[in-house]
């Protein structure tokens, strides 16, 4: 089994007054991709956040590449390699595709794998078409490939992918999941934000379910499979 | 028609100085979200520190060194004091940051007095470009000619800049989005100081390349922050080309307005930024900020009435300001009078930014429309003190009306800003409207009745007038009228969603606290017996914004303590200590930096909750996990 | 006879249609679901009832009266109250004192400028308190409240005006479930008893299935389905939008 990339034990997270997250944890290995299902408002979000340094109140310890990152500035937990591609995308709609990418830039990473423009655009050609275009006057889906392609080229050793199908049209879910696929076998390692099983399904190693702020099921597809129950209790309406 | 074409240059040659500036400020603003207020400050000592080494350093090419040598020395301190002090106040309200660089500003003013005297300085023409040249017939200075060229120079140097390197491309991305910016691997911290340094030389070379063209005074720092103000928000704050094209527009205002309209040529320019405002409230080339910050005076302890304690120490002081007169002289009554009018002011200021949530950078409007309300009664009609203090006030009452109706329909620094825009109209309309307001020769012989001229018993009527108007604003902050103000600032989108209608309910709260500040600057009319444009001055205004924030903005009698200490300081300072602006300035920067987050609120989240510990109350009803356990 | 009837309300923003020639009808005393995924274009479509966000096109008509085009101040005195899925209330106002104010609202008394506010309809405010079981709370500020107090609080503010009908936007986000149980209680208690029509959004699958009378679910600006809870369940559009389905696309180098 190859080493740990991140370790989280114990989460909890508060927005104001809710506590929104309950003891969560949370193991990624090298390579691997980990989908992390639940409905809106399971808690996937803040989960991510917190770790980006996003929530002022969080307890819990969690390990990045052998350093502690809980409660560190958001720009040095980026700056150690942790990749975020936020739900709402937050591409700087200002700036051309090429600059969104320039402000991603990181110098290279030892063991993973390293990201420039033309790869990146080799990867999604859609982007390469648009190098000119300001991030505002892009589609949903073109944004959604920016704001990936922006995290990629601080060539994390982990990113955490924040629902990328979502409001995304069935075609764009399929290049999406192609193109997620690909940054896969290139040796990215993931963890996916999703409601979308069948979606997840398709990328991932490994499921991880949380509900109602606490992780409920941690293992593989199959074993997800071999219990209908859990995720019809957990993500099915 | 040649004149004319000269006269264009001439604005020109202004406008490019002005982008320096404002250009600086807006880049700055756009970044760290601070409103430089000391930026005017930064393009006096760029001016002054390249008249002196423009002086000293020999050769014909001594000039042209001191030029940008001056900027980037000034533009080092400016790296400075971004590191030792605004760094530590970027999470503090953006009232602190702005009475932070006020107080920078007051120090440099009397540091720019210490090293370079107070009289005018007059730097020398600048070697091999000293002479003029035709133009349609007139002369033109060859210099001028090449600070016109600075100006797109400079835009261009700006655009690639912020298109051509990386810096530039992360300087815009965090102009957009600051978090998604650090989420992205990037430290702020020196991005900031960047940045802020930046601003800073452009100020300052904007000052070193004026020297030939202007005398440098101690006075440059204010005249030009107000102009950098109002091209930084007509242009839209944050955006370069928006500077760019404001400050042509206000230089050629500026240049043709003394022509065609000179009676009015100092409001023109005000009265243009307030439609481009009313037009497009976020400037000509701005956005609307996606995410506005909350509104100050948030508070999170309701505000309470008076307990048996307060009315206790209230009817106190009010008994012991009653026998004040049996025990002191005529000069200490007079100060105290004087203390008792600016309690009103910071009240009444407080009433509109604390409980309205609406900031006031130009307060003094009202306090001089009600000052000079009276002086023009008695000027014009021989008005009575008695008439004088009754009618006095309408008219800052109208102005409240007629200047909240607009600012109302902005929102925070931009409803700032436009308040400050309209203080100056004030202010230049009665500077220039001489035949009628005597100009800065002020109106005199303003004197109370005969029954009231004593000292003692001035001061009797002012603790009356003053103490009933203190009543009066504490008792609108707890009538319904003050309740729904106080919605409408802790949440619009509540307010609305129960039927308040906020404009209304903030346009009459305006109107109100300007009408109470026209109580005050009534009754200090009768106090010194003349007005001057003085009342009206930035100066005036800044010192109510710190009364406000020096006492707590978030309580109702804070405002009434910190206009008493301010005011007092300031009186004592001002006869007591030649370099007062530099030890004021300094302990406004201090404070500021002590307590980011206002002394009151220091108080709140740092010595409240330590006693609350003490006392063992422990807040009821707070969820604790084993809540959420229980699943039905 | 319908409370509210919503017909081909559509929004765009830029070049997105958050929402797209949406219809549907809001029955007396129902308590109608909004359900979707996130994105969907719920929040838009709601916001768009209390005149917060005005439609391109579409006409929104309360017992008949179009609403469209008018502020959300106009739209609370017709008779719709809201509250907000982050929460808004007056920080710096007690418990008490918020419930008043948006009674002083109701009552027309907000111009006052003599009367202490703090003394005005204190039984009215209690008496809603009360309902929704807030009174022993009415003196303690509102900032220090916790979040499902905050949620309870909020009801009472838009129970003010004997609203017609009450949009509640993520009534139970942030609550633990018991609180999410007795609130829904309660404003099942409350359609009953004041004869309100309440549509609501929520994520909470169980208090959407346990407590709703009908059920609306929109994906990507749409309206795709609307029924009862069992209907709804069965849907396999609605299955196949919260699961995802493999038949959308296919899986091409999966793993």
């Amino acid at each position: 089994m190859t080493e740990a990339v991140l370790e989280v034990r114990g989460l909890n997270a508060w927005y104001g007054r809710a506590h929104i997250l309950f003891d969560v944890d949370l193991t990624v290995r090298r390579g691997e991709v980990v989908a992390l299902l639940g409905r809106n408002g399971a808690g996937k979000t803040t989960t991510f956040a917190s770790l980006m340094g996003l929530v002022p109140s969080v307890t819990g310890s969690a390990t990045f590449d052998g350093a502690a990152i809980l409660g560190r500035p958001t720009h040095e937990i980026a700056g150690r390699g942790l990749g975020y591609v936020p739900e709402d995308r937050r591409i700087f709609t200002d700036l051309t595709v090429d600059e969104n990418l320039m402000v991603g830039e990181r110098p290279p990473r030892d063991g993973v794998p390293h990201w420039t423009p033309a790869i990146l655009y080799d990867l999604f050609p859609n982007l390469a078409e648009l190098r000119r275009r300001p991030g505002g006057h892009m589609s949903g889906g073109e944004q959604q490939m920016l704001t990936i392609a922006r995290t990629l080229m601080g060539n994390p050793s982990l990113v955490l992918l924040d629902e990328p199908s979502e409001g995304l049209a069935p075609r764009i879910v399929e290049q999406m999941a192609n193109a997620l696929n690909a940054m896969k076998r290139e040796g990215v390692t993931l963890i996916l934000s999703e409601q979308n099983l069948h979606f997840s399904r398709l990328i991932s190693d490994r499921a991880t379910i949380i509900e109602g702020g606490r992780i409920r099921f941690d293992g593989t597809f199959a074993e997800l499979d071999a219990q209908p129950a859990i995720s019809a209790t957990y993500l099915a309406v | 028609m040649d004149f004319l074409v000269a006269q264009f240059l001439n604005g020109l040659a202004s406008a490019s100085s002005l982008f320096l500036v404002a250009s600086g400020l807006s880049i700055i603003f756009g970044v760290t979200r601070i409103v430089n207020f000391a930026h005017g400050a930064f393009y006096m000592l760029g001016a002054y520190l390249a008249y002196t080494l423009a002086t000293h350093l020999p050769g014909p090419f001594g000039f042209w060194v001191a030029l940008p040598l001056s900027a980037l020395a000034v533009a080092g301190l400016g790296a400075l004091v971004e590191m030792t002090i605004l760094r530590r106040i970027y999470a503090a309200p953006e009232l602190f940051q702005l009475l932070a660089t006020f107080g920078l500003t007051l120090m440099v003013e009397d540091l720019v007095v210490m090293i370079w005297g107070p009289e005018d300085l007059l730097g020398p023409r600048a070697p091999g470009l000293d002479g003029a040249i035709p133009i349609f017939g007139q002369l033109f200075p060859t210099y001028d000619l090449l600070v016109i060229a600075m100006g797109p120079l400079v835009l261009l140097g700006l655009w690639l800049l912020f298109r051509r390197t990386r810096w530039g491309v992360l300087v815009r991305a965090a102009t957009e989005d600051r978090t998604m910016v650090a989420a992205l691997g990037v430290n702020q911290k020196w991005l900031f100081t960047s940045v802020f340094t930046l601003g800073i030389f452009l100020a300052a070379l904007g000052g070193a390349l004026q020297i030939p063209r202007e005398a440098v005074h101690h006075a440059l720092d204010l005249q030009v922050i107000v102009e950098a103000f109002v091209i930084v928000v007509v242009g839209g704050l944050g955006n370069v080309l928006g500077a760019f094209l404001a400050a042509v527009m206000i230089a050629e205002l500026n240049a043709f307005g003394i022509l065609l309209f000179p009676k009015i040529s100092l409001v023109l320019v005000f009265l243009v930024m307030a439609a481009v405002l009313v037009v497009r409230p976020w400037g000509l080339l701005g956005r609307p900020e996606a995410h506005p910050r909350a509104s100050v005076g948030q508070a999170v302890e309701p505000l309470r009435r008076l307990g048996p304690a307060g009315l206790a120490a209230s009817l106190l002081l009010a008994g012991a300001l009653a026998l004040l007169p049996l025990v002191a002289g005529p000069y200490l009554l007079t100060v105290v009078t004087e203390l008792l009018i600016f309690a009103l002011f910071a009240a009444s200021l407080h009433l509109m930014m604390g409980v309205g949530g609406m900031v006031s950078f130009g307060h003094a409007a009202y306090f001089g429309l009600g000052a000079y309300g009276a002086a023009l009664l008695v000027r014009f009609i021989g008005a009575p003190m008695e008439l004088g203090i009754l009618l006095g006030p309408l008219l800052a009452l109208a102005g409240g009306l007629l200047f909240g109706w607009f600012c109302v329909r902005l929102s925070g620094v931009y409803l700032a800003m436009l308040t400050l825009a309209f203080a100056q109209i004030v202010w230049s309309i009665i500077f220039q409207w001489y035949e009628v307001t005597g100009g800065d020769n002020g109106i005199l012989g303003i004197w109370p009745s005969k029954w009231a001229a004593d000292p003692q018993v001035y001061y009797y009527l002012v603790l009356g007038l003053c103490g009933l108007g203190l009543v009066a604003i504490r008792r609108v902050i707890f009538s319904p009228f003050g309740y729904a103000l106080r919605a409408c600032r802790d949440s619009v989108l509540r307010a609305e969603a129960i039927g308040i209608h906020r404009q209304r309910v903030q346009w009459m709260g305006f109107a109100l606290a300007g009408a109470f500040a026209g109580v005050g600057g009534t009754l200090y009319a009768y106090l010194k017996g003349s007005v001057f444009p003085d009342v009206i001055s930035i100066a005036t205004s800044v010192d109510g914004l710190v009364m406000v924030l020096l006492g707590g903005i978030q309580t109702v009698s804070g405002p009434i303590v910190g206009a008493a200490t301010y005011k007092a300081l300031s009186i004592y300072m001002t006869s007591q200590i030649a370099y007062w602006q530099l030890v004021l300035g300094g302990l406004i920067v201090v404070l500021v930096v002590a307590f980011p987050e206002g002394i009151a609120g220091f108080w709140q989240r740092q010595v409240g909750p330590r006693l609350r510990a003490r006392l063992g109350a422990r807040r009821a009803g707070e969820h604790t996990p084993e809540d959420w356990e229980a699943a039905p | 006879m319908s409370a509210l009837v919503v017909e081909a309300l559509c929004k765009s923003f830029g070049g997105l249609r958050a929402v797209d020639d949406v219809s549907f009808s809001l029955g007396e005393t129902e308590l109608l679901a909004l359900i979707g995924p996130n994105g969907a274009g719920k929040s838009t479509c709601f916001n768009m009832l209390n005149g917060q966000i005005q439609p391109d096109v579409g006409s929104i008509r309360l017992y008949g009266d179009e609403i469209v085009g008018c502020p959300p101040r106009t739209v609370w005195r017709m008779g719709v109250g809201r509250t907000f899925q982050i929460t808004a209330t007056f920080s710096s106002m007690t418990v008490m004192e918020n419930v008043q104010m948006a009674l002083l609202s109701h009552h027309r008394r907000l111009r006052a400028l003599l009367p202490f506010a703090g003394g005005q309809y204190r039984d009215e405010a209690m008496a809603l308190l009360d309902r929704v079981g807030m009174a022993s709370q009415a003196g303690r500020a509102c900032g220090t409240l916790a979040y499902g107090d905050l949620k309870r609080l909020e009801l009472a503010i838009a129970l003010a005006n004997e609203p017609r009908v009450l949009l509640m936007d993520e009534p139970t986000a942030g609550m633990a479930p018991r609180e999410r149980l007795q609130l829904m209680r309660l404003t099942a208690d409350i359609v009953r008893d004041k004869g309100v029509s309440v549509l609501f959004t929520e994520h909470d699958m169980d208090v959407v299935f346990g407590h709703a009378d009908r059920i609306l679910v929109m994906n990507r600006g749409r309206l795709v389905a609307a029924g009862s809870p069992a209907e709804v369940r069965a849907n396999t559009e609605v299955q196949a939008i919260y699961l995802g389905s493999g038949a959308l696309y296919a899986p091409e180098g999966a793993a």
